[in-house]
C-alpha cells in the first residue's frame, strides 16, 4: 500500500496524577490513508481520545504528555514541529471536532464569527470573502437560512445545529483530516444519522480522510472503511471495516459484538467483568480477566498476528507456533 | 436594553432612595448630641439654644421635620448647611467630583493591575508569578487601609520627597474646572505642568485606595481564568489553530471577566467608603472628608445629603453592572 496520510508508530501518551503516572495510550500504531475513514472504536475510558488530543498536540497541560513515537503527517513528524507550526497544521490542514456540541462553541460569540475566525487564521482572505465564505460554509453542512443564521449565538441553536456548525468550523479551511471524536454520542439517535451522513459526504466532496471516534460499532459499519479496536490504552485488532464484520476475531472484539442488542434477540450480552483500572493492569494481555480464552501465555504481551491480509489481531489465541 | 426594563429599575431607585432617606432621618436623630449646642457651645444659654432649635426646625415634631424635608429634597433643595450656611448640595456636588476623581482612578489601577496578574497567574499556574501575586493579593485584602495610606506619605513623601503628601494641586496652579476632575481638566486646558502637578498628587491616594479592589479583582480573575482555562470551548479555539495570546484574552479572558465585573461593581461601593478614611489621611477634598466632619457637628442636612447620593451613586453602578453584562453576555440579552 502507498504510504499513509497520518501514520502514527509506538504512541505512549501518560499522564502524571495524584496516583501516579497512568499510560493512557500504549504503543499505539495506526496508519490513515488518504480518502479514507478509520473507525477507532473501543469502551468509554480506553484512550481513544487522549490518542486524538496527542495528536492535535492539545493535551492537557501540565499533567498530560506524549512520551514516545511518532506521529507522522505527510513526512513530517508533528512531535517535532514548533509550536508555531503546529498552529499552521490545526484547523488547517488536521481539524477537530468534539463529542459535546453544547459546550465546545464559545457562548459569547456568534457562531459566524468563529467560522470566520478560523478563515481568518488559515486563508489568506478579505474581510469580506472569510464573511461569505463562513454563510458558504454553513450551506454547506446544511443550516437553513444560513445568511441570517450566522449571526445567532451558540445558545439559539439545537444540539445537532451547533455539531454542524463545529463541522462548518473545522471543514472550513479544507483540512487533509478530520478527526472526529464521538460527534454524534451526545444527539439523538435521528439527529446522528444526519450528522454521519454529512460527514460521510463532505468527506467525499472535500477529498480528506477521516478518523472516527466511536464506542459504537453501528457506526463504523454505516461510516467506516478501516476499524482499529482498543482497549485499556492498546489496540487490539485492526482490518477493513468488511472483514472486522465478517470474521471478528480477538475476544474483546467478539464482545463488542455480542454485547450489540439485536432485533430477535432480547437479552443483552455485556462482557463480563469491568474495565481494568490503568493503574494496575495486569502483566501480559490487559483484557486476559475477562476473557473466555484465557491460557497461560496471556500472562506475556501478546503479539500481533496478520490471520488474513491486512487483518490484525494481537492476540495468543491466534499464535500458531504455540498452539 | 428594554426601556420596561428601565422604568422598574428606576422606581426600584425611587424605592430605595425614599427608605434611605427615612433610615438616615431617623438614626442621625437618635445619635446622641444637639446640633444648635454644638453650634452655640458648650457655655450657650436655654434662650439662645431655644430661639436656634426654633430657627433650625428642630422643636417640630420628627414627623413634621421629615415632611418638611421631603418636600424640600423633591424639590431639589437639599437643605442648608449649619456649618457653612451654603447650600448642602453645592458643597456635596464639588466635592463629589473630587471622590469621583479618586474612585475613578482607583477603579483604573484596580482593574488593569489586578485583570494583568489574575491572568498571568492563571496562565502560569503554580509559577514563581501565581505565587508571589497571589500573596501580595492576600496581604492587600488584610492591609489596613489607614496603615499603608501613613506608611505610603512617611516613604514618598516624607523619607523620599518625590511625591506631594495632600491636595489635589500645588499651590500656584490653576485650573479651570469643567468637569470638575483635575487631572482632566488640566489635560483639555492643554496645561502640562498642571496635568503632571495634579497626577502626582492623584497616585498615593489612588494607590492606597485601589489596594484592596486590586486584590480582590487579581483572585477573581485568577479563579474564574482557571474554570474557564477547561472549557471544551476553549480547547475548540485551541484545535483551530489560534495562537496563544488570542485565546487567553478573546476566548478565556472574555467569558471570566464576566465574575469580575461584577466583583468589580460591588468595589466600587467598597471604594467609595474606603474614599472617606483615604481622603482623610491624604486631605482630599471629597465627599468622604466632608461626611466624617458633617457627622462631627450634627450637620444633619450635609450627612442626610450625603447618604442619599452615596446610595444614588450604588444604584446606579448596579443598573450600571447589570448593563454591562447583558452586553458581555448574549445568553442573557432579552429576546423576543
Ligand atoms: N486529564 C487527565 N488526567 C489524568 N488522566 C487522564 C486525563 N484524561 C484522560 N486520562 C486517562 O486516560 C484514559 C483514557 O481517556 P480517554 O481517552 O478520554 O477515553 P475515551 O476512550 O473514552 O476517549 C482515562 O481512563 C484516564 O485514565
Ligand atoms: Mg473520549
Amino acid at each position: 500500500m502507498n504510504t499513509p496520510l497520518l501514520n502514527i508508530q509506538g504512541l505512549v501518551t501518560q499522564f502524571s496524577t495524584r496516583r501516579g503516572p497512568v499510560t493512557a495510550v500504549d504503543g499505539l500504531d495506526l496508519q490513515l490513508h488518504s480518502g479514507q475513514t478509520l473507525g477507532l472504536v473501543g469502551e468509554s475510558g480506553c484512550g481513544k481520545s487522549v490518542a486524538a488530543l496527542s495528536i492535535m498536540r492539545l493535551l492537557p497541560k501540565p499533567a498530560g504528555r506524549v512520551a514516545k513515537g511518532r506521529i507522522l503527517f505527510e513526512g513530517r513528524d508533528l512531535l517535532e514541529v514548533s509550536e508555531a507550526d503546529m498552529r499552521r497544521v490545526r484547523g488547517n490542514e488536521i481539524s477537530m471536532i468534539f463529542q459535546e456540541p453544547m459546550t465546545s462553541l464559545n457562548p459569547v460569540y456568534t457562531v459566524g464569527f468563529q467560522i470566520y475566525e478560523a478563515l481568518q487564521k488559515h486563508r489568506k482572505l478579505s474581510r469580506r470573502q472569510a464573511g461569505q465564505e463562513a454563510v458558504n460554509m454553513l450551506q454547506l453542512v446544511g443550516i437553513p437560512e444560513p445568511a441570517a443564521r450566522i449571526n445567532d449565538y451558540p445558545h439559539q441553536m439545537s444540539g445537532g445545529m451547533r455539531q454542524r456548525v463545529m463541522i462548518a468550523m473545522a471543514l472550513s479551511c479544507r483540512p487533509k483530516v478530520m478527526i472526529a471524536d464521538e460527534p454524534t454520542t451526545a444527539l439523538d439517535v435521528t439527529i446522528q444519522a444526519q450528522i454521519l451522513d454529512l460527514i460521510s459526504r463532505l468527506k467525499q466532496e472535500i477529498g480528506m480522510s477521516v478518523l472516527l471516534i466511536t464506542h459504537d460499532l453501528g457506526v463504523v459499519a454505516e461510516t467506516c472503511q478501516q476499524v482499529l479496536v482498543m482497549y485499556a490504552g492498546r489496540a487490539v485488532e485492526k482490518a477493513s471495516a468488511v472483514d472486522l464484520f465478517e470474521k471478528p476475531a480477538h475476544p474483546y472484539t467478539l464482545g463488542l459484538f455480542a454485547s450489540i442488542p439485536k432485533v430477535e434477540d432480547e437479552i443483552l450480552h455485556p462482557i463480563s467483568g469491568v474495565v481494568p483500572s490503568l493503574y494496575d493492569l495486569p502483566e501480559g494481555c490487559a483484557f486476559q480477566d475477562r476473557c473466555a480464552y484465557r491460557q497461560a501465555q496471556c500472562l506475556k504481551r501478546p503479539p500481533w498476528i496478520e490471520i488474513s491480509p491486512e487483518h490484525w489481531v494481537c492476540c495468543w489465541r491466534y499464535d500458531t507456533h504455540h498452539a | 436594553m428594554p426601556i420596561d426594563y428601565l422604568i422598574r429599575r428606576l422606581v426600584h431607585l425611587l424605592i430605595i432612595l425614599f427608605g434611605v432617606s427615612v433610615l438616615v432621618f431617623l438614626m442621625l436623630r437618635m445619635i446622641p448630641g444637639d446640633p444648635a449646642q454644638l453650634l452655640l457651645g458648650e457655655f450657650a444659654n436655654p434662650e439662645e439654644l431655644a430661639g436656634l432649635r426654633s430657627q433650625l426646625g428642630l422643636d417640630k415634631s420628627l414627623f413634621t421635620q421629615y415632611w418638611i424635608y421631603l418636600k424640600n429634597v423633591l424639590q431639589g433643595d437639599l437643605g442648608i448647611s449649619i456649618r457653612t450656611e451654603i447650600p448642602v448640595a453645592q458643597e456635596i456636588f464639588v466635592r463629589l467630583l473630587a471622590t469621583l476623581e479618586l474612585s475613578l482612578a482607583a477603579m483604573v489601577i484596580a482593574t488593569f493591575l489586578g485583570v494583568a496578574a489574575g491572568v498571568i497567574s492563571a496562565v502560569k499556574q503554580y509559577s514563581i508569578f501565581d505565587y508571589a501575586s497571589m500573596f501580595l493579593a492576600l496581604v492587600g485584602v488584610s492591609m489596613p487601609i489607614f496603615w499603608l495610606g501613613l506608611m505610603l506619605i512617611y516613604l514618598f513623601s516624607v523619607k523620599f520627597s518625590v511625591l506631594p503628601m495632600m491636595g489635589r494641586l500645588s499651590m500656584g496652579l490653576d485650573v479651570p474646572s469643567w468637569s470638575g476632575l483635575v487631572v482632566v481638566d488640566s489635560l483639555l486646558a492643554g496645561n502640562v505642568p498642571a496635568f503632571l502637578d495634579s497626577l502626582k498628587h492623584l497616585l498615593l491616594p489612588a494607590l492606597t485606595l485601589a489596594t484592596i479592589p486590586t486584590a480582590i479583582v487579581a483572585r477573581i480573575t485568577r479563579s474564574s481564568m482557571l474554570e474557564i482555562q477547561n472549557q471544551d470551548y476553549v480547547r475548540t479555539a485551541r484545535a483551530k489553530g489560534l495562537s496563544n495570546l488570542v485565546v487567553i484574552l478573546r476566548h478565556t479572558l472574555r467569558n471570566a471577566f464576566l465574575p469580575v465585573v461584577t466583583v468589580l461593581g460591588l468595589n466600587l461601593g467598597l471604594l467609595l467608603g474606603g474614599a472617606v478614611l483615604t481622603e482623610t489621611i491624604f486631605s482630599w477634598p471629597g465627599l468622604g472628608r466632608y461626611v466624617v466632619n458633617s457627622l462631627m457637628a450634627r450637620d444633619y442636612a450635609a450627612v442626610q445629603g450625603c447618604i442619599l447620593i452615596f446610595a444614588t451613586l450604588m444604584v446606579m453602578i448596579n443598573l450600571l453592572v447589570d448593563f454591562l453584562y447583558v452586553v458581555l453576555d448574549p445568553r442573557i440579552r432579552v429576546h423576543d
